[in-house]
C-alpha cells in the first residue's frame, strides 16, 4: 500500500502574533492609608493619592495585565487587612489580592485585565481593620497584544503642572525630571495624554517626546477637552540615546495634574527597560541606593531599598552622568538582587560620563531589586541616568498560527 | 472474643486522632460589584476574627462566593451569613473612601512622615530647617549683643563704638545655601 504523505501548510489570512511581556513595578516610601492610591509603575510615591486623576497611570498600548503580586514591610496584624487591587478607568478590576493576619506578600496569577490604549490605570490598597503602618512594593506583568511592544506611563502623583516643565515618565512628585536612558534599540510612538482639569477655553498644554532636544511626538491638549494622542509619528533610539517629555503652556492654562504615556517597540521582540533618572547626585562618600524605575531628585538612600518583582532576564545596564567624575575618581553603579550585587555593573570614571555592560542575569519571582552607587575616591557630584535592559522570552502567543498537517494515506 | 476486643482497641486508638477538615460556605455574590468581590476575603477574615477565630480563608473564590477555612472553630452558616458579609463589605468599601477631614489628617500624617523619613526627601527637609535654625540664632545672638552694648554704651559715641564692633552679617547667595545644604546632608547630622 502505498503511503502519500502530503504536508499541507496553512497560510491564515492573519499573521502569526507572538506577544511580549513586560515586568512593571511600583514602591511606595509612606505608610498606606486605606483607599489611597498610587500609579501602576515608578517608584517612590511619598503622598498616596484619593483623587482617580492624581493616581492614575494611562496606557498606549493594547494589550492585558495579569501577575499581581504585592508585599508589605509589615504584616498587617492579626484580625486586620489589607487588599491590593488593579484599577481600571476608575473602577475596580479583578485582579487584586488580599494579604492578612501575620502574612506580608500575596498574588494573584489567575485574573487578568484587558488593555486598550487610552484605559487609565492605578493600585489602590484597601484596609481592614486598622493594620500595622507598613509601606508596599507591587508589581504586574503586562502582556502586549503587538510582539515587542512594551510601554512606559507616569504621573505626578498630585503635583499641579502649572507651568512648562519636563514631565516624568515615572511617577513623582518633582517635575523637570524623567529622562529615559535606553539600553537597547527600538522605536518610540503612541504618546498618550490625561489631564486631570481641561486647560480652559482658547488655553491648551502642547506634549512633545524629545530625543536629543529634538522633538519626535507631539500632541496638544486645549479648550475643553482632557486628552490627546499621536498615533501617527514615531522615532528610533538606539542605546545610549536619552528620550524626555516636556510640555508647554498657551494663555496660561489651568493648572493640572497630567498622566503620560508612550510605547517602546524594541527591535527584539521581548525587550523592556527599566529607566532611573535623578537630577541630584547620590552620595559622592557613601554607597547609595535608588529604585530601578524612577524619574526624582533626591531619591538616593543610604538605606537599601529596593522593589519587588516578576521573573525576567536582566541583559544590560547603561549609565549616563551629566559630568565626569573626575580624574582618578569613580562612580559604579549596580543591579542588586536581593540585597546582592549581580554582575550587571559598570564604572563611570575619569574624565568619562558614560559606562555600559551587558550580560545575563536571572531575576525570580518576587526578587528584590534596585540600584546601587560607590563612589570612590570622592568624585564630583553628578546627577545620573541608569538604564536596565530586561528581557521575557515567548511571551503568550495570541492569535492563528501557520501549522501544518501530515496527511497519511 | 478476640474479634470485639480488636475492634474496641481500634475505635479508641481512632478516638485519639483528629484529621483536619476543610470547611466551606458559599456566599451568593451574583449581583455583586467587582469591587464588592474585591473584598470578599478581607471580609470573611475581619468576621471570622471578630467571631473570635484569627484563621485566613484556606481559600476565597470571587466568582463562585465560595470561602473555605481549615477547620474553623466557629460555625461558618452563622458567621457567614449574607446579610453579614454584605454589610461588612459594605462598610469595608465605605471605610475605603475616607471623607475631607480624614483625607486632611491623612496629609497631615505624610507631611509629618515626610520630615522624620530617613529618605531623601526627609534628609533635604531637615537640612534646610537645620540651616534656617542656625540663621536664625545668629540673629538672636546678635541682637542680644546689641542690646547688650546699648546697656553698657555710657554715651552715642561710646555705643557707636560699640556696635562697629559686633561682626557683620553679610547676604546669602542661593549658591552658599545649596552648597550648605548639601554638607549638611553629607555630614550625617540630619540623617534622622
Amino acid at each position: 500500500m502505498r503511503k502519500i504523505s502530503f504536508l499541507v501548510l496553512f497560510l491564515l489570512v492573519s499573521s502569526i502574533c507572538f506577544a511580549s511581556e513586560q515586568v512593571l513595578v511600583g514602591r511606595g516610601a509612606g505608610n498606606i492609608s486605606g483607599g489611597a492610591m498610587a500609579p501602576l509603575m515608578g517608584q517612590d510615591p511619598s503622598f498616596w493619592q484619593f483623587t482617580e486623576s492624581s493616581a492614575h497611570c494611562v496606557a498606549s498600548s493594547a494589550g492585558t495585565l495579569k501577575k499581581l503580586t504585592a508585599q508589605l514591610s509589615a504584616a498587617p496584624g492579626a484580625g486586620t487587612s489589607r487588599t491590593v487591587v488593579l484599577r481600571k478607568n476608575a473602577s475596580s478590576s479583578s485582579l487584586t489580592c488580599t494579604i492578612s493576619n501575620t502574612d506580608t506578600s500575596c498574588s494573584d496569577t489567575l485574573n487578568t485585565v484587558t488593555v486598550a490604549a487610552g484605559d487609565r490605570f492605578s493600585i489602590q490598597v484597601n484596609n481592614s481593620g486598622s493594620p500595622a503602618a507598613a509601606s508596599i512594593r507591587y508589581s504586574t506583568v503586562f502582556d502586549g497584544s503587538t510582539s515587542g511592544e512594551s510601554f512606559y506611563c507616569g504621573n505626578s502623583n498630585g503635583l499641579s503642572m502649572a507651568s512648562a516643565t519636563n514631565v516624568q515618565f515615572f511617577s513623582t512628585r518633582q517635575a523637570n525630571t524623567g529622562t529615559m536612558l535606553m539600553p537597547t534599540s527600538g522605536t518610540f510612538k503612541n504618546l498618550h495624554i490625561s489631564l486631570s482639569v481641561a486647560p480652559g477655553a482658547g488655553k491648551s498644554w502642547a506634549f512633545t517626546v524629545n530625543k536629543s532636544g529634538a522633538t519626535s511626538l507631539t500632541c496638544t491638549v486645549s479648550d475643553t477637552n482632557t486628552t490627546c494622542s499621536d498615533t501617527s509619528n514615531s522615532f528610533t533610539v538606539s542605546a545610549g540615546d536619552e528620550v524626555t517629555i516636556s510640555s508647554s503652556p498657551t494663555n496660561t492654562p489651568a493648572s493640572n495634574v497630567p498622566s503620560v504615556a508612550v510605547t517602546f517597540l524594541a527591535d527584539t521582540a521581548g525587550q523592556f527597560v527599566f529607566a532611573m533618572s535623578d537630577t541630584s547626585s547620590p552620595s559622592n562618600t557613601s554607597t547609595n541606593y535608588m529604585n530601578v524605575q524612577s524619574a526624582k531628585s533626591n531619591a538616593f538612600s543610604g538605606t537599601e531599598i529596593s522593589t519587588i518583582t516578576n521573573g525576567f532576564t536582566a541583559k544590560a545596564i547603561y549609565v549616563n552622568l551629566n559630568g565626569s567624575p573626575g580624574s582618578g575618581k569613580s562612580y559604579t553603579y549596580t543591579l542588586r538582587q536581593n540585597a546582592g550585587s549581580t554582575s550587571l555593573s559598570c564604572a563611570v570614571s575619569d574624565l568619562n560620563t558614560t559606562c555600559s555592560t551587558t550580560t545575563d542575569v536571572t531575576i525570580s519571582d518576587n526578587d528584590s531589586i534596585n540600584t546601587q552607587s560607590v563612589p570612590s575616591a570622592s568624585p564630583s557630584f553628578q546627577a545620573v541616568r541608569v538604564g536596565i535592559l530586561g528581557f521575557i522570552s515567548g511571551g503568550g502567543a495570541s492569535g492563528p498560527k501557520k501549522g501544518a498537517v501530515i496527511l497519511t494515506i | 472474643m478476640k474479634k470485639p476486643l480488636f475492634i474496641l482497641v481500634f475505635m479508641i486508638l481512632l478516638s485519639n486522632y483528629s484529621f483536619a477538615a476543610e470547611v466551606c460556605k458559599t456566599i451568593d455574590v451574583s449581583l455583586y460589584s467587582q469591587e464588592q468581590k474585591n473584598f470578599l476575603y478581607a471580609s470573611v477574615y475581619d468576621l471570622i476574627f471578630k467571631a473570635g477565630d484569627n484563621r485566613v480563608p484556606s481559600s476565597v473564590d470571587t466568582s463562585t462566593g465560595e470561602v473555605c477555612f481549615q477547620d474553623p472553630a466557629v460555625n461558618l452558616n452563622s458567621v457567614f451569613t449574607q446579610n453579614n458579609v454584605t454589610n461588612n463589605i459594605n462598610a469595608l468599601i465605605a471605610d475605603a473612601s475616607p471623607t475631607p477631614e480624614k483625607i486632611n489628617s491623612i496629609q497631615r500624617e505624610h507631611a509629618k512622615e515626610a520630615l522624620s523619613s530617613v529618605e531623601g526627601d526627609g534628609k533635604l527637609l531637615r537640612a534646610i530647617a537645620d540651616i534656617i535654625k542656625d540663621e536664625i540664632n545668629l540673629l538672636r545672638q546678635w541682637t542680644a549683643s546689641f542690646k547688650g552694648e546699648v546697656a553698657s554704651a555710657s554715651n552715642l559715641a561710646d555705643l557707636k563704638t560699640r556696635v562697629a564692633t559686633l561682626p557683620n552679617l553679610s547676604d546669602r547667595t542661593l549658591s552658599q545655601l545649596k552648597t550648605e545644604i548639601q554638607n549638611r546632608i553629607d555630614s550625617g547630622q540630619v540623617d534622622s
